[in-house]
């Protein structure tokens, strides 16, 4: 009894500490839609459906982790049984079957522990780089010590005849050989059922410190993970005329994260999934998703005495940025999601990202030097190539009868959003003039905004310039309901990110589709008919993360060229899985000199599939792989899936 | 060392003209112009290493006040906007009167000025605002540190650039590209709300002459260029290479 008000006792003190840490948090309001909520409680935590996103680990995970399920009664049943070896539950403690779970998944921990460390020992994957290693050996251990002796406690039971149904539990009955019928089998029955409660004792008063927490934070924080498409971005209302004090200008120091991001951080079991696919950590940038969730904890860790107190007093907390993070970390990101989309836990580095990047931008003005032209283009011309706004409409002298929306037009039944890059890009222009070129074919009622579309504020939102981003999607808004549009075409994926999934907070709900949706769709009907056997040879599609992965479509793009008659050839990093071209995150306008480029280790995946071209469905893409081809000097081709349709379609696709 | 900045409310887009053939600068969309956020740069950086504040003067309609908010937000620490419906059409030497008289007003050690406004392009307003205050001036400057004789500073030359030791106070122009702008932060936007901006009246400023020397008496659009020669084909080696002699460029 005092072994156990110690240990409870003991890991209340510890645990509490982190506990009121999230409580001084900004709340985070996660708890909208808990039908979904649930349902992914049972997915992702009781079917441990992301952890078998990986096979072998994924396994390895379920086999510890039901176990564990199965065997929590069973400590209550060593309690019981360390006061009187005749004492057990009035009921499960009869039955053969409740017997044979216990053996069963004793072993399967015992299995998975045997992977871990198979995975650990021998394969040493590179995503455990900078993980704690020997803690994870310890908790390991740990595991293992604990089902040992619940193995032998259950065998030493069987040979001392306690133990009711010794054929349900073949494991601890083969092992019940071992022991004798003596005296010296009752001291080593007591010497277990004690060994194995002093260990998951231990362990528990262990548990606060470690990185094993994620056993008590994982559940809460997937069930407080976003519901949103990856690709959104909770809004930071950020209103000018109110009190200094009242703004908050994104994440600066530990008492700015919340309640959600701060569990992120106390959830993390350092795996390092998500470092594996992380595009700048593999290109040699200095930014692992997983070390970035690690420095961040253990700031906010070293600082929760500060933090708690802080509810109270005035404290000097250290910013996060540098102390926690360099800069340059926070700058590398590419906010393509890989590394959300993998994590076990649903831990959003992302957001938690963009969140320190606001900070930097709107409160510090400290960020690349290069990525000020993007701003002030966006600030000062409403977009980031600082063109004047009558050139949005310079690509339409080679298309005929684009219509331009006038103010008081009645709304066209789709309104095509052209997009920055569409319109001030050479190369992304091509893009825009196929599409048009196919939308007027197929009969389609579409027009443009003309000059008095704006940048959507994506590359300012994503930079971290929440109020710049703000201010666009305000004004975009207005004209957009003004015109009474409803229905929106977009060509750039970050484009028909922004407007489908963020502009809602703005006022602006509209159904939006992307280019490759809409050609798609206008294929099935039979309104363009692409020639097959005009033979766009063998084609490896390039999956946009803000179309991918952000938003889920997959397909059509690939229908579409499938119907223009190509090939498809698959990357072996495709669909969910892509690899970002490097332009994401408002890295597009940054200069990118550590390691390799990510658009070079991209294209160089794509042309080793042998495909005679690669096709993309955002000009981001376009541009960045079309650099990396011309870099390399490489045969293969670059273009949009609606430029390659348009070939196949259109008797003179022009562009 | 005190620094005024001298800044301009230009337009951003294509500027239109007025019935009296001046640019219309009121409800259109305008900005600090860029060229004189390199002489705040510069400006600041100065206070910021050797102390002393920014003050940024303007003369313009009250949307100048724009001009000065963006000053204030990059970190000047007062603004001064001299606003008079008689002055719509002032031409460089008026301006650079109204400069200087409000100049004047304040303690400073140095004046800084882009080397032209990016709308009228004159680029004589500076060195006339030295000349009023009876101050040495250098134009195109890329560099200034403080020195014992007042100022070192490098000038740009077409093939580099000349070193002048210059005596304070005076007047510098500042080369576009010789330093980085800074991106004002939210911050920045927020606490200029806070700073003093003055609005001296033409009394106050004591200035006389205030009549335009000049009028503009009419606006022709220049020719749209003829265009260039199209060359293609096998020959098109043979026929750049004459058109570049033709052109005395080889």
């Amino acid at each position: 009894m005092a072994v156990l008000t110690v240990a409870v006792t003991l890991f209340w003190r510890r645990a509490r500490s982190r506990l009121e840490v999230l409580r001084a948090a900004r709340p985070a309001a996660r708890t909208d839609h808990p039908g979904e909520r649930a349902r992914r409680e049972l997915s992702h935590v009781l079917g441990q459906r992301k952890l078998f996103q990986k096979a072998a680990p994924g396994v390895m995970h379920a086999f510890i982790f039901w176990g564990f399920l199965v065997l929590l009664p069973t400590i209550v049943e060593a309690m019981l049984a360390a006061i009187d070896r005749h004492w057990t539950f009035p009921y499960l403690g009869h039955v053969a079957w409740f017997a044979f779970l216990q053996d069963l998944f004793a072993t399967l921990v015992v299995v998975g522990v045997a992977i871990a460390f198979t995975i650990r020992k021998i394969q040493r994957p590179d995503r455990f780089r900078g993980s704690h290693m020997e803690e994870a050996d310890r908790i390991l251990l740990a595991i293992l010590g604990i089902v040992t002796t619940l193995l032998l406690w259950n065998a030493s039971r069987i040979a001392l005849g306690i133990a009711g149904h010794p054929a349900a539990a073949p494991v601890a009955d083969g092992l019940s050989g071992l022991f004798g019928a003596g005296r010296g089998t009752e001291v080593a029955e007591r010497v277990l059922v004690w060994s194995h409660l002093l260990l998951v004792l231990g362990f528990l008063t262990y548990l606060p410190r470690s990185k094993h927490l994620h056993i008590i934070t994982a559940a809460p924080n997937v069930y407080l993970a976003t519901n949103h498409p990856r690709g959104y971005l909770e809004p930071l209302r950020i209103d000018l005329d109110s009190a200094d004090a009242d703004v908050r200008l994104g994440a600066s120091v530990a008492t700015d994260l919340s309640r959600k991001q701060v569990l992120d951080l106390f959830s993390c079991t350092e795996c390092g999934r998500c470092q594996e696919v992380c595009p700048a950590w593999n290109t040699g940038k200095a930014l692992s998703p997983k070390l970035l969730i690690m420095d961040l904890r253990d700031q906010v860790a070293k600082e929760a005495p500060l933090i708690t107190a802080g509810a109270a007093g005035i404290v000097e907390l250290q910013p996060l940025v540098p102390n926690a993070v360099a800069d340059q970390v926070v700058w590398d990101c590419v906010t393509c999601g890989a590394c959300v989309r993998e994590c076990p836990v649903d831990i959003e580095h992302v957001d938690t990202i963009v969140d320190l990047r606001r900070n930097l931008v709107m409160a510090e003005s400290r960020f690349p030097n290069e990525a000020g032209a993007m701003l002030r283009g966006v600030e000062s011309s409403e977009n980031p190539w600082g063109q004047s706004a009558s050139a949005r409409t310079d690509w339409t002298a080679s298309v005929e009868d684009i219509r331009v929306l006038q103010p008081g037009d009645p709304p066209p039944e789709i309104l095509f959003w052209v997009g920055c890059a569409g319109a001030f890009d050479e190369r992304a222009q091509r893009t825009t003039q196929s599409i048009a070129r196919l939308l007027t074919a197929a009969g389609v009622d579409y027009a443009i905004l003309g000059p008095r579309e704006r940048c959507t504020g994506d590359p300012a939102r994503r930079m971290g310039h929440e109020y710049l981003f703000q201010m666009l999607a305000e004004a975009n808004v207005e004209i957009l309901n003004g015109a009474g549009v409803t229905k929106i075409v977009a060509s750039c994926a970050h484009c028909f990110n922004t407007l489908a999934n963020e502009y809602p907070d703005y006022g602006g709900a509209y159904e939006v589709v992307h280019h490759t949706e809409l050609l798609s769709a206008l294929v099935a009907e039979g309104r363009l008919r692409p020639d097959p056997a005009g033979g766009r040879g063998s084609v490896t599609y390039h999956d946009a993360c803000y179309l991918g992965r952000h938003n889920g479509r997959y397909d059509a793009p690939r229908e579409v060229l499938r119907a223009a008659g190509a090939a498809a050839v698959e990357m072996p990093r495709h669909g969910e899985r892509s690899f970002c071209c490097g332009a994401g995150g408002a890295r597009m306008w940054m200069e990118e000199t550590e390691g390799t480029r990510i658009n070079d280790t991209r294209f160089a995946e794509a042309e080793a599939t042998g495909a005679e071209t690669v096709a993309t469905a955002c000009p981001y893409c376009f541009v960045m792989l079309d650099d990396a081809a011309k870099a390399k000097g490489s045969a293969v081709r670059v273009a949009d899936v609606a430029t390659l349709l348009a070939e196949s379609t259109l008797a003179e696709p022009g562009g | 060392m005190n620094v005024v900045v001298c800044a301009k409310l230009v337009p951003t887009g294509t500027p239109t003209l007025g019935p009296d053939h001046l640019v219309v600068r009121s409800g259109t969309d305008a900005a600090l112009d860029p060229g004189d956020e390199y002489g705040l740069e510069l400006a600041l950086q100065l206070t910021e290493q050797h102390g002393g504040d920014v003050t940024v003067v303007s003369m313009g309609p009250d949307e100048a006040g724009q001009a000065i908010q963006r000053a204030l937000a990059m970190g000047a620490s007062r603004g001064v906007l001299v606003s008079d419906p008689s002055l719509r059409g002032a031409d460089a030497l008026v301006t650079a009167r109204v400069l200087a008289a409000a100049i004047g007003m304040y303690p400073f050690d140095l004046v800084v000025a882009g080397v032209e406004s990016t709308d009228g392009y004159t680029g004589t307003v500076p060195v006339t605002v030295a000349e009023i205050l009876g101050i040495a001036s250098v134009t195109a400057v890329r560099r200034l540190e403080p020195s014992d004789a007042g100022a070192r500073i490098e000038r740009m030359t077409e093939r580099g650039y000349d070193v002048y030791e210059c005596p304070l106070p005076a007047v510098v122009t500042v080369t576009a590209g010789s330093v980085e702008p800074r991106f004002p932060s939210l911050k920045g936007i927020m606490q200029a709300k806070q700073k003093p901006v003055d609005r001296p009246s033409l009394q106050d400023l004591g200035s006389r002459d205030l009549t335009a020397t000049q009028t503009v008496t009419a606006v022709t659009d220049a020719p749209t260029k003829a265009g260039g020669e199209v060359v293609q084909g096998d020959e098109a080696v043979g026929r750049i290479v004459e058109l570049l002699a033709e052109a005395k460029v080889i």
